[in-house]
């Protein structure tokens, strides 16, 4: 974690990013494990992660960049009575990239992360285990300048090891999220939306364009004789 | 939220075995101290988790248990008015799997067999029952068939063969019967070996293929031949912790775990009679007086 820490602060201050972006982001989770004996434990609940995110290149309609995020999930059983629930708790850092075109993005991230389940009531009990797997987003973003609303989902899955558990057998798990998030692009070179890249050209085309330009060629040296005249005479 | 955006899931599922802590064995006694029966739980270091049972109150005596699954297990309890077979689970507690007015006498271990049914001792008999509880044969095992003869027996263990096994303390017999037809049991064979008051209590039909059999009138554990056949050997004779042994299980690494009343303790040897550690497994009120104890672990 701290190489890929340290590998992102040399590529930034080597200027290898074009921006640099922070994002927060809260929204629903729902987790499965699936036991030895072929029963699942369902869970539901709340996640957040706020993440740093950078561009290598950016374009008018795609930017491509790493980011690093950190994430936390609190969710409970399904099945949880009035005697005796359980809580699951995940978090993590999780280095990734992701791939703009237009307003949708993919992204992937290798976590890091650690689960924890506590159990209480009539029978109390606590585990913990420290693994890594892969996520995989997709979403939408909505810019207002400096500002995006940004949507997306966010799926990962894997096995626990059954040495982490004691278990006979692994825990294949698997997890689903959506987030609501805002990001903030730091600079003024965050790359355009198309609607963006057109207005900046209407504004330009405005600012730029004189009388003269819209006039055939044999009438512009006329016209800019007949203007200096009149200006000459005003002076006058 | 989570509703609308994954719908309207129904299926609430279970807990997740890991947190539930079956992926530990766990070892549970019975306690058979008047006035204090009930069941305990201990991790597989002997570190109590917690009671499970408290059998006081209803004035019976949880005498056996034998193992279902990683969470459930059958007791076998001698009560002052009512006898019967409690199924229990170890998170929601106890319910009824035998309660029938024909199961009445001195009742001790439990034991069943994938496909023979459920066995449990009765006074000078062997009731059976099928995993519904259901009644099989009155009874299963009569006091006498053929050379083998029920006397005042303690303990039972089914062989790597299928046979039931059975040592009573009243001609001190290890005894095999073949149980395969419910309507007509046999006797394989009576092995008189162990007679001079050795009165053997409790029977382990180990994973290595031997009987090991622990003894209250010399405080030893001894070991057959997988078939029951022929003299025994002594396995651990050391009175300073096995004394009074009353029953016996395998640990999961192969071990013998003793509850030895004598010394109100568990003990843990090898089964080369080596003692593991240097002292009791452990030693607290709960092992005062130990009528059986099993080890629940998942199936691998």
């Amino acid at each position: 974690m701290i190489f890929i820490l340290s590998l992102f602060i040399q590529m930034a201050s080597a200027d290898w990013f074009n921006t640099w972006s922070l994002e927060g982001a809260f929204g629903a989770t729902q987790q499965t494990i699936e036991n030895p004996n072929s029963t699942d434990a369902n869970y539901s609940g709340y996640a957040g992660q706020v993440m740093v995110a950078a561009t290598f290149f950016k374009g008018e309609n795609f930017n491509f960049g790493p980011n690093l995020k950190y994430f936390y999930a609190e969710l409970d059983n399904k099945a949880n009575t009035a005697t005796m629930s359980e809580a699951l708790r995940t978090y993590g850092v999780a280095p990734g990239l992701e791939l703009r075109v237009s307003n949708f993005f993919v992204g992937y991230g290798y976590r890091i992360q650690r689960l924890a389940v506590e159990l209480s009531g009539n029978f109390q009990n606590k585990i913990s285990t420290r693994f890594e797997t892969g996520e995989f987003n997709i979403g939408i973003e909505i810019p207002f300048d400096a500002w995006a609303l940004r949507f997306y989902y966010s799926q990962s899955q894997e096995s626990i090891p059954h040495a982490d558990t004691g278990l006979s057998a692994d825990s294949p798990r698997r997890e689903q999220s959506v987030f609501l998030a805002i990001r903030y692009t730091f600079g003024a070179s965050r790359p355009l939306s198309p609607w963006e890249v057109q207005r900046e050209q209407r504004v330009k085309d405005d600012i730029s364009s004189t009388p003269e330009d819209s006039m055939p060629r044999p009438y512009r040296r006329s016209f800019r004789q007949s203007y200096s005249d009149r200006t000459n005479i005003m002076n006058d | 939220m989570s509703l609308f955006l994954f719908g309207c899931g129904s299926d609430t599922g279970e807990f997740y075995h890991a947190s539930l802590g079956l992926g530990t064995p766990k070892i549970i006694v019975a306690s058979n101290v008047v006035g204090q029966y009930g069941l305990a739980m201990y991790d597989i270091n002997g570190n109590f988790i917690r009671s499970l049972a408290d059998y006081t109150p209803a004035n019976t005596a949880p005498r056996g248990l034998e193992v279902l699954n990683e969470f459930e297990f059958l007791v076998a309890y001698d009560g002052a008015n009512i006898d019967g077979i409690h199924r229990f689970d170890i998170f929601s507690g106890e319910t009824n799997f035998v309660v029938d007015t024909n199961l009445s006498g001195n009742i001790f271990q439990v034991r069943r067999h994938e496909d023979h049914g459920v066995f449990v001792i009765e006074s000078n008999t062997i009731e059976s029952f099928d995993d519904l509880g259901a009644r099989i044969n009155a009874p299963r095992i009569a006091t006498t068939i053929g050379a083998c003869v029920l006397s005042t027996p303690r303990a039972m263990a089914f062989t790597s063969a299928g046979y039931l096994a059975v040592v009573g303390i009243g001609n001190d017999d290890l005894l095999i019967y073949d149980v395969t037809d419910p309507a007509n049991t046999a006797c394989v064979s009576a092995n008189g070996t162990l007679a001079g008051a050795v009165d053997p209590v409790a029977i382990l039909a180990h994973s290595d293929g031997y009987l090991y059999v622990a003894t209250q009138g010399d405080d030893r554990i001894y070991r057959f031949s997988g078939d029951g056949l022929g003299a025994a050997t002594v396995v651990f004779n050391n009175p300073a912790f096995v004394l009074n042994p009353t029953a016996l299980t395998e640990m999961p690494d192969g071990t013998l775990l003793i509850a030895s009343d004598g010394t109100n303790s568990l003990v843990n040897i090898t089964t080369a009679g080596m003692l593991v550690g240097s002292n009791y497994l452990v030693s607290d009120s709960f092992t005062n007086s130990i009528s059986d104890l099993i080890i629940l672990q998942e199936a691998d």
